[in-house]
């Protein structure tokens, strides 16, 4: 029968190319010693393993970007035109606290994947193990089959039975995949409110979608679909972190996702606006209007770049 | 008895806000994950293969 080292050995391949998969996604910055370790064993160069941009932090700067555009001028730019902004670095640069924030929330998501690596390594030793079993008994009661068939009926079983355990890690990554870059997004979002507010502690609400889930309903609205949003202190919901580990009945309003797959959407409450009972959605109030134009005036507009295009915000 | 099956509420799928813009990045990670997960069969079976040829 195959050892302890042999079996570890197998492993040690489904490790390699998951922490590959994390590097790629999250950046290298997130290995911990012993990926390190581990790849650099297995002769895996890291060094800039997921490029400048990794998908995670280009979702958080698209975050910071959708925010400071508004909705009208974020539908009206291209993915291409993002590479753009990415690629002549048009953006402002993270700010020492945003690189705590997101390495935070990086981190967060490197352990979602590395649970997800772990069930992977068991379920390949399990599928392993149990093969192992029974080949070990059919070698003892069937002592007419010669080892080399035991042996090829053995590899061509645990590669088929491992290979149908790949649908439901692709779903796990999925799950993790949506909630956790829903997640980075609107903390990228969360950053641009406090940008755009410095000193102060800026009012938030969630846009709740149609099919959204009882959950988002009863913590970001006030009664029911289509009702006024529950208006908090962005410095509430950061404080209230995430509802990973927490007992449904425990979920609180956060920032990034409220539970898996969650999508509600963070958005800033100007004081100029009121919600309209009729259009279900705040509007500017025509008399504080005047007043926002009167600040705008002693403020500024901001001139923002995203590839070719410019956008006055 | 007539059963009736309720879809799991938490489960829900909820749109992107900007779909245009979110979904590359998210199906890149998800298409990134495929081709790992094929190379990942093919390291496993070659050590697999190893780990039994030494065996033997």
């Amino acid at each position: 029968m195959l050892g302890i080292k042999q079996i570890e050995d197998i492993l040690n391949q489904v490790s390699k190319n998951i922490l590959l998969y994390v590097g790629v996604s999250l950046g290298e910055e997130v290995f911990s010693e012993a990926d390190l370790k581990l790849l650099r064993s297995m002769g895996v160069k890291v060094e800039n393993i997921g490029g400048d941009f990794p998908p995670y932090y280009r979702m958080y700067l698209l975050g910071r970007l959708t925010k400071l555009l508004g909705d009208y001028n974020s539908q009206r730019i291209s993915y291409q035109d993002f590479e753009e902004y990415l690629r002549r670095k048009q953006f402002q640069p993270l700010t020492e606290f945003e690189k705590v924030q997101y390495r935070i929330a990086q981190h967060a998501t490197y352990t979602h994947l590395k649970n997800l690596e772990n069930r992977i390594r068991t379920d390949v030793n399990n599928t392993i193990i149990s093969h192992l079993s029974r080949v070990e008994y059919e070698e003892i009661i069937k002592k007419e089959i010669e080892r080399g068939v035991v042996e090829r009926k053995l590899l061509g079983s645990i590669i088929s039975d491992i290979g149908h355990k790949t649908g439901d890690w692709r779903k796990d990554l999925g799950r993790i995949v949506h909630t956790e870059m829903n997640n980075i997004f609107q903390q990228g979002r969360a950053v641009q409110i406090a940008r755009e507010n410095p000193g102060e502690d800026p009012l938030v609400y969630k846009d709740v979608f149609s099919g959204a889930c009882r959950h988002c309903i009863e913590l970001y609205l006030t009664n029911g679909l289509g009702s006024e949003p529950r208006v908090f202190r962005l410095s509430e919901l950061i404080a209230n972190g995430s509802n990973v580990g927490r007992a449904v009945k425990d979920w609180k309003a956060v920032i990034g996702s409220t539970h898996p797959w969650c999508r509600c959407h963070l958005h800033y409450l100007e004081k100029w606006k009121r919600w309209d009972k009729e259009k279900k959605q705040y509007v500017y109030d025509e008399i504080l209007l005047a007043e926002k134009e009167k600040e705008l005036k002693i403020k500024g507009k901001v001139k923002v770049t995203v590839g070719d295009k410019v956008f006055i915000v | 008895m007539l059963k009736i099956q309720v879809k799991s509420k938490d489960k829900h799928l909820d749109p992107p806000r900007y779909p245009k813009l979110i979904l590359p990045i998210e199906k890149e990670m998800e298409k990134e994950f495929d081709v790992v997960m094929k190379k990942m069969m093919i390291d496993v079976t070659k050590q697999l293969t190893v780990a039994m040829k030494r065996k033997g």
